[in-house]
């Protein structure tokens, strides 16, 4: 045992023969961590989606919601902002919103024949919770706008309610 | 002959311990990376053809529930819808024989419609063996109203507020 052989012992154990495979299953776990990642950005994206397809339903629905009394007596067409409201609000509860939970009450504005239908949500990601620092809920919006047709009534600008 | 044996069994405990750096380290970590590899990425693809499938039938409930309440007459509607949801399928790439529509509501003014789209989605799906693992329905819902203005529908326009 020399001081020659201690030195290239010392040398042997400073190597990085090896840390390649050390490396690996870093590798393997990053690769892994960002697939989970596109997962849940799509998870909030289908999130997204689906509030924007229940607030266009909501606005559609309510969009029936015709003032009868001035439509057969004048021709006017305008909306009945009470009944507009309670039709969008009964259509956002009929929609199934299983990857979005609703947060705050739905806003429906009437203005003359045109309804818009704002909607707020949470999504939760899926695989982002076992990831600490990725597992806060997204808040997502949605806005929709639907506007009754019609000749004769008050003028609205196309989507100048929302 | 001595010298050249000399030289061929000299180098064989030095190879014995080179290729032994990174052993305790390396071996185990292989196997351990393989597996977080495989279990890994049959999670993200079993999460992503969830996601996917569920962007699918969402889409096609849509369709379906357009499709209802736009139909021209009453015995037409759910066929409408079936075929307006089996596009939609077919269009994103699947089978749309796997597909099951629910069709609740009539075709009637201020009516109504909820259209439900089932799929399932196999749980595991390996080359050359095919599913595996049993599978998930994916469902998604669409209800939507009938215009209560609309032509071609008998009655007169009274929804209830």
């Amino acid at each position: 045992m020399t001081a020659g052989s201690a030195k290239g012992r010392s040398e042997e154990g400073r190597s990085e023969k090896g840390s390649a495979l050390m490396l690996m299953p870093a590798a393997v776990l990053i690769v892994v961590v960002l697939g989970a990642l596109v997962v849940d950005n799509a998870t909030v994206w289908l999130g997204q989606r689906e509030l924007g397809t229940a607030a266009a339903a909501a606005a559609t629905d309510a969009a029936s919601a015709v003032y009868d009394p001035a439509f057969y007596q004048s021709g006017q067409v305008v909306l009945d902002p009470a009944r507009a409201v309670t039709v969008a609000l009964r259509s956002v509860a009929a929609q199934d919103l299983s990857g979005v939970q609703l947060t705050g009450a739905p806003t429906v504005e009437v203005q003359g024949r045109q309804v818009c239908v704002t909607l707020t949500g949470v999504v939760r990601p899926i695989l982002g919770r076992a990831i600490p620092g990725f597992g806060e809920s997204r808040s997502v919006h949605a806005r929709a706008v639907a506007t009754v047709a019609g000749d004769s009534g008050s003028a609205v600008a196309p989507r100048g309610l929302c | 002959m001595t010298a050249v044996s000399a030289v061929t069994a000299v180098p064989e405990p030095r190879r014995w311990r080179r290729t032994e750096l990174g052993q305790v380290a390396g071996i185990e970590m292989i196997a351990f990376g393989t597996l977080v590899l495989l279990i890994g990425t049959l999670v993200i693809a079993d999460a992503w053809a969830i996601v996917d499938a569920r962007l699918a039938v969402a889409e096609a409930a849509r369709e379906g529930a357009r499709a209802f309440v736009q139909a021209t007459a009453p015995t037409a509607a759910e066929t409408a819808a079936d075929n307006a949801a089996a596009a939609v399928m077919t269009s994103e790439g699947r089978n749309p024989a796997r597909m099951t529509v629910t069709v609740t509501g009539q075709l009637a003014r201020c009516e109504s419609v909820s259209v439900t789209v089932s799929y399932p989605v196999p749980l595991l799906r390996l080359p050359l063996i095919g599913t595996a693992g049993g599978s998930m329905s994916v469902r998604s819902r669409q209800t939507e109203l009938v215009d209560p203005y609309r032509s071609g529908l008998p009655g007169t326009a009274s929804c209830q507020p």
